[in-house]
């Protein structure tokens, strides 16, 4: 049996209060051992050592110094995951400057919105962003721009390649004085209903919450994320915590050759959102459906639950043929983001993969809590990081404790509503702790459907029963107004038929069957909280860039 | 070039009877994540990039063809 971690011997992690610390500690750490990876188009596999890395950001910093910001100026990044990604990152907040995350998934006229509201007059962009945004430089609302990982002649436009060279040939300068309580990071909350906010994340918050992670998550040797480093989830909680641990990390962000570069790297652990690991639970059985051997697998899932539900030895020899074949080396997950099915997360444990949920938020930098690897309560988010107090308040989750964000950028309304006077972040998601002080999440405030009769139904919870019926994809329960009163409303399920399990079936031979379905879900509700309307959708739901679905314009 | 495509379709995702009309997601029923591993099919074959945001605009087979000739892919 492979080995497993559940000595809390095995999580004492380096602490580190600032990014200039963490620069300094991670270089003297581990120095020579790979730090970052990433594949080629051609699958070529670059690497960068940790010595390399910091090298890389001592030079730019020493180029950035020359320019002679004011301390906490702002400075945008845009462009796709990669390593320059990461070495701009570091290298502005060690100068003392605020990097602004820029969602690149957005519209062209959002993008240079986004650098406009937060007040950006540096941009740092991939030659894919660099026609987007030249006109800011044009007119006058940016002073200068840095083109990463391709060439231009452009005027008024530097190029990241020759800062790296010039910034290398100087002596390296010092660290600017750094304190914990200045800004490190402006991160754009993924909003589905209103413009997105800016997070004001501050070089201790974020230091805290990864220094906590790691004492309750210990990744392996080779990491893998595909996560976008704009969200707080793909930066703090994936690259920084790995190198924290000083973990070789593989990079992707290009869902084209996500597969492809997760097994070209074959890494142990993962972190990543549900909508990957169905993908990947998904390739599992299609790979057992076209070997012919589903039937058997089934039935041998069933014994192995019975026996770990009595405590009996349950690795059986398929199990790690299948974990071999399909998921290679990986034996932990680490999954957040949205709401993970427990019966996914159940069935890669049998195979023996680990699976670790977690709840973060992007004002609280963004970890709140998690599972450890040697206390996993699958169907919970895990326990509060060790620094973070939560507090159920009327159902819904606050956090309080260094991690939380200083507030929301030009906005003091939002900021007012969202924190209290003595500092608890309302999270908007509704949950609660069980006895032995696990987090469990239920729904979201704003989504709660609320009925005449004065009962509360979220809706997550129905989708996670619907979505327990196979030929379900993707479903998203609204309530729906009945036309008689405002608060009048029907439970609707609007669901995305699996187009795989659906094949050769006529549309309404699908309603049929997904009503059956649904009819023996509401024999086992109350009957307020019963779906009365199913339909069926012809496309996937729109997803926000954490890939949950939007509530709202779908 | 149908015939290629159809190949590669076929390739990655099992489904026949495509045309030149057919849309990726309206009539394939395919995810965000099945459409990019099309295009990243369709890039290893023609040695190409394809940059993410202008696979956003390839909803059907023959934006596909429009976009590969524009590029100055045309297939012997």
């Amino acid at each position: 049996m492979r080995k497993t971690l559940d000595r809390k011997e095995d999580f004492s992690v380096p602490i580190f209060h600032t990014f200039p610390e963490f620069l300094e500690g991670i270089a003297r750490l581990y120095g020579p051992r790979p730090a970052l990876s990433w594949f080629t188009r051609r699958k070529e596999e670059k690497t960068l050592s940790y010595k390399e890395l910091t090298d890389k950001v001592s030079a730019l910093r020493n180029m950035l110094l020359e320019k002679k910001l004011p301390t906490g100026s702002h400075i945008a990044l845009i462009g796709e995951n990669t390593a320059d990604w990461i070495i701009t990152a570091l290298a502005v907040i060690s100068c003392g400057y605020v990097a602004v995350y820029v969602d690149t998934e957005q519209s062209d006229e959002s993008i240079r919105d986004m650098v406009r509201r937060s007040d950006c007059r540096l941009l740092f962009l991939s030659g894919t962003f660099l026609p987007i945004c030249l006109p800011l430089l044009q007119d006058g609302q940016v002073s200068g721009m840095i083109l990463m990982g391709s060439k231009t002649t452009e005027a008024g436009v530097e190029m990241l390649e020759d800062l790296y060279a010039a910034g290398a040939q100087k002596e390296v300068s010092a660290f600017p004085q750094t304190d914990p309580s200045q800004t490190a990071e402006i991160v754009f909350t993924s909003g589905t209903t209103s413009q997105s906010k800016m997070v004001l994340l501050s070089q201790g918050a974020i230091m805290q919450n990864i220094c906590d992670t790691g004492t309750y998550v210990r990744l392996y040797e080779r990491v893998f994320c595909s996560l976008p480093f704009y969200h707080a989830y793909g930066f703090n909680t994936a690259v920084l915590n790995s190198f924290l641990r000083g973990c070789h990390l593989y990079i992707n962000g290009d869902l084209k050759t996500t597969m492809r570069d997760l097994q070209l790297s074959s890494p142990d652990s993962m972190l990543t959102v549900p909508l990957m690991l169905e993908a990947i639970h998904n390739q599992l059985w299609l790979g057992v459906e076209k070997a012919g051997k589903a039937e058997s697998l089934k039935k041998l899932i069933q014994a192995a639950s019975v026996c770990k539900k009595f405590h009996l030895p349950a690795n059986f020899k398929t199990f790690d043929a299948l974990r071999e074949k399909i998921c290679g080396s990986l034996r932990l997950i680490i999954c957040g983001g949205a709401h993970l099915s427990k019966e996914i997360a159940e069935e890669f444990e049998l195979l023996g993969i680990q699976v670790l949920q977690g709840y973060g938020i992007t004002e609280c930098c963004p970890l709140i809590s998690v599972n450890c690897n040697y206390d996993n309560k699958l169907g919970s988010v895990g326990r509060p990081l060790p620094t973070v107090e939560l507090r159920i308040e009327e159902g819904e989750v606050w956090a309080r404790g260094p991690s939380v964000m200083q507030g929301y950028y030009n906005n003091p309304e939002e900021t007012a509503q969202a924190l209290t006077s003595d500092g608890w972040f309302k999270t908007g998601d509704l949950g609660y702790l069980d006895k032995d002080g696990f987090l469990f999440l239920t729904g979201r405030k704003k989504n709660l459907i609320v009925f005449k009769n004065g009962k509360k139904v979220s809706p997550e919870k129905l989708e996670e029963l619907i979505s327990s019926i196979p030929m379900v994809k993707e479903v998203l329960v609204t309530g729906t107004a009945n036309g008689v009163f405002a608060d009048d409303v029907k439970l609707t399920a609007s669901i995305y038929p699996d187009p795989q399990r659906t094949e050769g079936l006529s549309s309404y031979e699908i309603l049929e069957h997904l009503q059956h379905e649904v009819d023996k879900i509401n024999n086992t509700l109350p009957t307020y909280q019963q779906i009365q309307l199913v339909n069926i959708r012809e496309k996937e739901f729109n997803k926000t860039g954490t890939k949950k679905i939007k509530r709202h314009g779908n | 070039m149908l015939q290629l495509i159809q190949d590669i379709i076929y390739d990655v995702t099992g489904k026949s009877g495509i045309t030149y009309e057919t849309d990726f997601v309206q009539d394939l029923a395919l995810n965000s994540f099945d459409v990019m591993n099309i295009i990243s099919a369709f890039e290893e074959h023609f040695d190409t990039s394809i940059p993410t945001r202008e696979v956003w605009q390839l909803h059907q087979v023959k934006d596909v063809i429009a976009y590969l000739a524009q590029k100055g892919f045309t297939e012997p």
